[in-house]
């Protein structure tokens, strides 16, 4: 018999990775489209590699998959950014919350192009690696994000993007873990 | 408008600068084709612009933005020798009259590797020879679109290996020590608009571009030392005693030479200015022991004739070249490189001994033999120390007798116990 003793703080994240693995078989009673919940739960957290099209396929195609990734998505979340600020619905949004704000701007260089920006405060939460971005149809659309550099992430993004239209979504929400 | 493509060496063949532009983001970024694919060295670019990490604001800001996005044709891996193609491509950016330019429309191609300090010094980088292999077809393609192409590279060892690379015939080399060397050889001149810490302008911007207005301007402390001949050698250039108690002063010197040349003449033409490298190896600031030789290798660009001068640390500075040892002053080939010491050419040796400290040989090579025009006590005739009065005035007796039709170098070395 092999024995195995956690430290408080292991056993705490045990017992979260199996509070938020319920979760997701209880939301995932009623749908499924074919994929686990434990694989969906590995997506939303980023943890999932090799091939993923048939969970992207499943959440194209139902609603209540959606919702539940969403859901998970959340819950992986380190910063949750609800809703976008801007002047006029021409300017670009600017998404704040405690610790972090993340924030468009436009590239001299290449009209086409948008300049990503996460400002990070607080980083004690962990380092975030990928921008996820929910609509109100619980559609996601997520980037990955380089390592922080003084506190500063910055990607550039294609204005026609999914990910920059949803960010200019008032109603949408933006989470990055 | 003075139009230059600019590549940056690497081992995948050359990569070309496509353009630069100031942003409105706090990082700068360095991109593929002008995608948003970013290129890992990133972060990098990041660090070379900042003030603080890096030179670019420094040098040639405040900016509005102060972040740059850099677009270049292919990528860059891992390693610093881009550094000096990116540094040269924000000077022409910076300087009314040039601008930067694909290589179907340049006047001049550079073909750059180096690292590129805090002090813009340039350093030597891997892999010479593997650059040069991997730029073949283009050298070939560049040359016969009847363009001008140079290689930039730190001098020293990278230009020893550049020559020993088999570059294409007609490809120019410019060897360089320092970051002025590169821009003044491209007439690139950039007004300087910060100041250091002190309040002061930083040396090397009040000095301008000009190599001669670096001798001018440039001033470097020497400490006396104390240079012993080899015993049972031929003999030492000069057999000097040191004095006790250590005397110091200020003697102006050259700074880092370059292999000047005009780079926008007409091929053919007699404009190329006169250069001279000094190198001793590998080693940017080689250090020598006590009872170790001197040794070093020269090298020019045009015939010319040769004095050389080594500053002790104990303060004396006494004639390397030429000396009594030394049976036949002759005028010395461009495009060899000479080694000292040796029978023919430089027939003595030097070893270091005690006290330790900072030394250095400085040449100077003219086209017309300056000897006759010299002060008696620096035309070679003895191994004796130089007065004080001509020891720590010597680069402006140069230009007093040899005009600007004078190329100067320096080889900087430490002696150690």
């Amino acid at each position: 018999m092999t024995t195995y003793t956690l430290t408080p703080q292991e056993r705490e994240a045990a017992q979260e990775n199996f509070r938020r693995r319920d979760r997701a078989d209880a939301l995932l009673q009623n749908t499924g489209g074919g994929v686990s919940a434990s694989r969906l739960h590995a997506y939303a957290q980023g943890m999932l590699t090799g091939d993923t099209q048939n969970i992207e396929a499943a959440l194209d195609k139902d609603a209540a998959l959606r919702a539940a990734y969403r859901t998970m998505v959340r819950d992986a979340a380190l910063f949750i950014l609800p809703e976008a600020m801007a002047a006029s619905s021409d300017a670009l949004p600017v998404r704040e919350t405690r610790g972090c704000k993340v924030s468009l701007k436009p590239s001299r260089a290449e009209k086409t192009q948008l300049y990503l920006i996460v400002e990070l405060g607080d980083t004690t939460k962990g380092e975030p690696s990928t921008l996820a971005v929910c609509g109100a149809d619980n559609r996601t659309h997520q980037i990955a994000l380089p390592p922080s550099r003084g506190g500063i992430i910055q990607v550039i993004v294609e204005r026609d993007s999914d990910i920059v239209r949803l960010l200019r979504d008032p109603k949408s929400e933006a989470y990055l873990r | 408008m003075k139009r230059i493509a600019v590549h940056v060496a690497t081992t995948g063949g050359p990569v070309l600068i496509q353009r630069i532009t100031p942003e409105y983001a706090p990082q700068s970024m360095m991109c593929l084709g002008r995608s948003s694919d970013v290129l890992p060295i990133s972060g990098d670019y990041d660090d070379f612009v900042k003030p603080g990490s890096g030179v670019i604001v420094r040098e040639f800001g405040p900016f509005e933005e102060d972040a740059f996005r850099l677009d270049v044709s292919g990528p860059i891996g891992a390693g610093r020798s881009w550094q000096l193609g990116v540094f040269t491509a924000h000077a022409i950016e910076h300087t009314d009259g040039f601008s930067l330019c694909d290589p179907e429309d340049a006047d001049i191609v550079l073909w750059m590797t180096g690292m590129v300090n805090y002090d813009l010094h340039v350093r030597a980088v891997d892999h010479i020879a593997e650059k040069v292999q991997a730029s073949r077809k283009d050298f070939a393609l560049w040359q016969g679109a009847g363009r001008k192409v140079f290689a930039v590279v730190p001098k020293g060892n990278n230009h020893n290996e550049l020559l020993g690379a088999g570059l294409p015939e007609g490809v120019r080399i410019l060897a360089v020590g320092a970051i002025e060397d590169a821009l003044a050889a491209l007439n690139l001149t950039y007004a300087p608009t910060k100041t250091a810490d002190n309040g002061e302008i930083p040396w090397h911007r009040q000095a301008g571009l000009g190599l001669f207005a670096l001798v001018a301007a440039a001033f470097a402390v020497i400490v006396f030392n104390l240079l012993q001949p080899e015993p049972g050698a031929p003999g030492p250039a000069t057999p000097v005693v040191g004095a006790p108690g250590a005397l110091t002063t200020e003697v102006p010197l050259p700074l880092p030479g370059v292999a000047e040349e005009d780079v926008f003449a007409e091929d053919g033409s007699d404009d190329v200015e006169l250069s001279l490298i000094l190198s001793a190896g590998e080693d940017d600031e080689p250090v020598f022991g006590f009872g170790d030789h001197l040794e070093f290798t020269l090298e020019l660009n045009r015939d010319a004739w040769l004095n050389c001068f080594y500053y002790q640390a104990d303060g004396k500075v006494v004639q390397l070249y030429p000396n009594p040892f030394v049976e036949e002053i002759f005028r010395f080939e461009a495009n060899i490189v000479y080694e000292m010491p040796s029978e023919e050419f430089f027939p003595f040796r030097l070893r270091f001994a005690p006290p330790a400290g900072e030394e250095a040989v400085v040449c100077f090579a003219s086209e017309d033999d300056l000897t006759e025009d010299l002060p008696e006590v620096m035309r070679g005739n003895s191994t004796e120390p130089l007065p004080p009065i001509y020891a720590v005035d010597i680069a402006r007796i140069f230009h007093a007798v040899g005009g600007e039709a004078l190329a100067v170098d320096e080889l900087v070395f430490m002696v150690e116990p």
